[in-house]
């Protein structure tokens, strides 16, 4: 990058806060994505508050200077990879908490944690009700540029269906405020649907392509406080899915609802359960992990009541295990990290959303590629809204065998479309969806319109939100 | 040393065809994987015929394959030491289909 | 240490994940409000904690960085505190393969760490001092000190140099106690910041030297102030060979001395908050958390106050793992971070268990005109024996 636009940008941030050091570039050339190629930046910078975000992407814009987004560095799909000569904004330094308690919201800025912010809201007896799994790296901004889920999402759905209003810096350097807080006289975040359409919609999931988030607005709940821990056994795949339906459907507080395979939990349970306090039990075909969560105990054993009997009802067995849900929840910072990375396989993701009745579909279709391609890995999925399952398939590979690697990349290709075709759709529009993505001229045509119209020099994150 | 190992694992797989659960697993199934330790020597093992053999040196596309080093190896056929768990330490390595690993796990 | 598992230790190096888990977790749970330091405490590139030291590592060893002492800086500022091992969900110890990467990759340039060693290796000290000095403190104690003996007293290079304190606040103590005790004529240096900075093959023939000179001191059991010199006494040594007696840090001798009211601890003048900064290599390497704790609640008037991190995830002082020389400035930012923490629970003193965390805390406490008072956890029972 010319030595020149360097100088303004440490004019900008300080000269302490931009490195174009070589080791510095090669620790921002790639993030938690693996099985992605790395790419070199040419710079990065550290902007302290949305103002110097503001005169970066100015001039980032001036210059037609790629720019990555970046703060936690967690992602999966490759959506922080910087382009060759670009501008990696680390996002970090815009800190900041503000709690509106009688507004039920809570304002971050944009390099907050999920971890710093559970903290603090409960010191207020709050909390904001969706984890993704990488909850003590991943920001509260980085997670809405990219609309992740985990627990809590079951029942609130994935983050940006908590989202009030953000602050963004547009490509061309221009802030604006969605939601309520546009209006400069109101009192603080209050509603999403302010000021005619879903505005903030178009930032969340845009995976930094439109601009970059530098505060983020947040329903904020009480903590709730009488939980269900429970286990529920199915024989076929069909009678778990019925179960995850009727869940939903009779308004029971599922918090966050797993559905294993057999097999999957066995690998798992061999690996973990001695580490994490699990007792053994017999693994059914099909196996519910389900936490219900109220603020109000007697709420929380009517729900408990009702999972156990529509459980029975469709011919399924009522487990009585709790160690494992329970641990999904109240270990929801780290143990799913844990159970990622105790068996040393590095993996290639490719989570997506079925509908609860087509899951199997997914096993299905990774389960018959994995054994075509001859590799290792994993699935489960868990409720995420209101008649959607994550899925997030891991295919395994070993880090010292490129061919392996190769072998997953390959079939992580075969499987999007595989998943496309079953009527899923993807979670987070990373770049690879492009190619699997089919039938849908119209809609893409659209995002590409509105990409041109909000960053007609092309410089935030290019080719990252469904190849565009 | 080498001949130690082939007759352990020869001797551990017939008390293992023994079980019922092992019969039932393998039955109808045909794959080989290949083994090969850190120390150098190879081996290979064939499913078919309702039956596994074990025999020296490797074997063209095996369908599975395990790395691994001769303590582990013996502490697996010994059961001192679970597949899982020698996996979570890294001193074993396989790669093949994941329905063939979770079967391998109702044969051993 | 045995020859390092190149083979090994890249797959070990491998199994980072790039989570980030390592930078600035607030795990509330586990105790966790931040975890590295020294991303906290500089300008927080990526270089600057574990998931960026890792990388660079591994690029240096397979060639894609050039090794150039400026390439190899993130592997040198850190601390090896080990907060990052505590949370790190992979398989491996992430801190343990920093410090080998730093022993295998020894050829590229680092003036300070070349510089300390011959240090060390010409003075027995790393402070360049005429190394006769570190048994000056024993002239002041007011009876004599045998040079052999059952129990001997390794006093350590900054007790014995910058901070004889703690050295004659230990003999006091133990003389209260009715304990004799022995410490060296000539005390070679324990090789500590050698074997972090990886100056292997000298910290073993150091080793060696001072395994033969305790050998000769007739020690069945060797007391230590400095948390630095138990982790390497009790843990290094045997890595490298080299088996000594049983190692005791002081404080886990006076919990027992305290059990059996083998002291007269008389009531502080006045009352005070006083917090117990757990030095990294006593209590995340050794597992030493709740001696010093005892001690400090067997003296009347201490009202012992725990800061936002303690025990397993107390935050690193920013004196060890070569660090203080090779970053002064950062190490003492870190320190003075730390004090905030005590500063921000009204404490009135940190009481610490190492003389080098005392040390960097002191200058810590400097850096933000703070007038805490910081004292090692001898000192302070030390003073209020009858």
């Amino acid at each position: 990058m010319n030595e020149k636009i360097i100088k303004k940008f440490e004019e900008i941030v300080g000269v302490e806060f931009v490195s174009t050091r070589a080791d510095v570039l090669l620790t921002y050339s790639q993030t938690a994505s693996l099985a992605v190629e790395p790419v070199i930046p040419a710079a990065v910078v550290r902007p302290a508050n949305t103002l110097e975000v503001s005169q970066i992407l100015k001039l980032a814009n001036q210059y037609k200077i790629p720019v990555t987004p970046r703060s936690g560095g967690s992602s999966l799909q490759g959506e922080a990879i910087p382009k060759p000569g670009g501008l990696v904004v680390d996002l970090l330094r815009l800190g900041g908490i503000k709690l509106y308690e009688n507004l039920r919201s809570v304002t971050v800025g944009a390099g907050v944690t999920y971890g710093e912010l559970d903290k603090f809201l409960k010191k207020h007896d709050l909390f904001l009700p969706v984890y993704p799994e990488s909850a003590l790296v991943c920001t509260v901004a980085g997670n809405i540029a990219v609309n992740g889920a985990g627990p809590g999402s079951s029942l609130f759905g994935c983050i940006g269906e908590m989202v009030l209003g953000l602050e963004v810096v547009l490509p061309d350097g221009s802030i604006i405020q969605t939601g309520s807080e546009a209006n400069p006289n109101a009192p603080g975040p209050f509603i999403r649907y302010a000021f005619g359409p879903d505005i903030t919609g178009l930032f969340i999931g845009s995976l930094g392509s439109f601009g970059i988030i530098t505060k983020a607005s947040m329903k904020t709940f009480k903590r709730m406080k009488f939980f269900d821990y429970n286990m529920y056994g199915f024989d076929t795949a069909a009678q778990a899915e019925q179960f995850l339906v009727e869940v939903k459907q009779n308004d029971i507080n599922s918090l966050f609802a797993s559905l294993y395979s057999g097999e999957v939990l066995d690998l798992f349970m061999d690996m973990l359960s001695e580490e994490l306090g699990f007792p053994s039990f017999e693994y059914s075909n099909r196996t519910v992990s389900m936490t219900i969560g109220r603020v109000r105990e007697d709420m929380m054993k009517s729900d408990a009541k009702l999972a156990c009997e529509i459980c029975e009802k469709l011919g399924g067995k009522v487990l009585g295990v709790s160690e494992m849900p329970q641990q999904e929840w109240e270990g929801r910072f780290w143990n799913f990290v844990r159970a990622s990375y105790a068996h040393g396989w590095h993996w290639k993701i490719l989570y997506h959303h079925q509908t609860p009745t087509n899951s199997h579909k997914s096993v299905d279709i990774i389960m018959e590629v994995m054994d075509k391609y001859r590799f290792l890995g994993h699935t489960a999925g868990f409720h995420s809204g209101h008649s959607s399952m994550n899925l997030y398939p891991h295919l395994y590979f070993d880090p010292q065998d490129k061919e392996e690697e190769k072998k997953v990349v390959e079939a992580h290709k075969e499987i999007a479309k595989k998943l496309f075709r079953s009527g899923a759709v993807p979670f987070k529009l990373a770049e690879f969806w492009k190619d699997a993505i089919e039938d849908m001229d119209g809609y893409m045509a659209f995002l590409r319109f509105l990409k041109n119209s909000i960053d007609p020099n092309n410089i935030m994150n290019l080719g990252v939100l469904g190849g565009i | 040393m080498n001949q130690d190992l082939l007759e352990l694992m020869r001797e551990r797989i017939a008390i293992g065809l023994e079980r019922d659960k092992t019969k039932e697993a393998i039955e109808g199934w045909e794959r080989t994987a290949q083994l090969t330790l850190k120390e150098g020597p190879e081996y290979h093992f064939i499913v078919k015929d309702n039956n596994i053999t074990v025999h020296e040196g490797p074997i063209a596309n095996p369908d599975m394959r395990i790395l691994s080093d001769e303590d582990t190896i013996r502490k697996l056929f010994l059961e001192e030491m679970s597949a899982i768990s020698a996996i979570v330490k890294r001193k074993l390595k396989v790669k093949g289909a994941t329905s063939d690993l979770v079967k391998i796990k109702h044969i051993f | 240490m045995s020859e390092i598992d190149l083979d090994e230790l890249i797959e070990n190096l491998l199994q980072c994940r790039r989570c980030g888990i390592c930078r600035n977790a607030v795990f509330e749970d586990r105790g966790f409000d931040g975890v590295c330091p020294v991303w906290r405490n500089s300008s927080g590139f990526e270089t600057s904690f574990m998931r960026g030291r890792i990388q660079v590592a591994l690029a240096l060893l397979d060639g894609t960085l050039e090794k150039t002492p400026e390439n190899a800086e993130a592997l040198f500022t850190c601390t090896l505190c080990g907060n990052c091992t505590e949370i790190c969900a992979a398989e491996f110890d992430p801190t343990e393969c920093l410090e080998k990467v730093r022993a295998v990759l020894s050829d590229i340039p680092n003036d300070v760490r070349d510089t300390i060693a011959e240090k060390i290796m010409q003075y027995d000290n790393p402070y360049e001092e005429n190394n006769q000095i570190k048994r000056d403190w024993v002239k002041e104690v007011g009876f004599e000190v045998p040079s052999t003996g059952d129990l001997l007293y390794y006093t350590g290079c900054t007790a014995g140099i910058r901070l004889p304190n703690i050295a004659k606040s230990t003999a006091k103590i133990l003389k209260a106690a009715g304990i004799d005790f022995a410490v060296l004529a000539e005390e070679p240096c324990c090789g500590s910041v050698m074997l972090r900075t990886g100056r292997v093959e000298d910290a073993k023939k150091n080793a060696e030297k001072l395994a033969e000179v305790i050998k000769n001191s007739g020690a069945k059991k060797i007391l230590v102030t400095c948390a630095g010199c138990l982790k390497t006494l009790r843990l290094d040594f045997p890595k490298l060979g080299i088996e000594l007696p049983e190692i005791l840090h002081v404080t886990e001798l006076l919990q027992e001395i305290i059990k059996e009211n083998k002291l007269e601890v008389t009531s502080l003048e006045k009352g005070a908050r006083v917090t117990y900064h757990d030095p990294c290599h006593l209590s995340r390497t050794a597992g030493v958390y709740e001696s010093p704790r005892e001690v400090l609640k067997a003296i009347p008037g201490v009202d012992l106050v725990e800061m936002e991190t303690t025990r397993e995830t107390a935050m690193c002082c920013g004196a060890g793992g070569g660090l203080r020389s090779y970053d002064a400035e950062l190490s003492k930012k870190m320190a003075a971070d730390r004090v905030k923490s005590a500063i921000d629970i009204d404490a009135e003193i940190i009481a610490t268990a190492c003389p080098f965390c005392e040390n960097n805390l002191i200058a810590g406490a400097a850096l933000i005109d703070s007038s805490i008072r910081i004292v090692d956890v001898v000192d302070l029972l030390a003073e209020r024996l009858k």
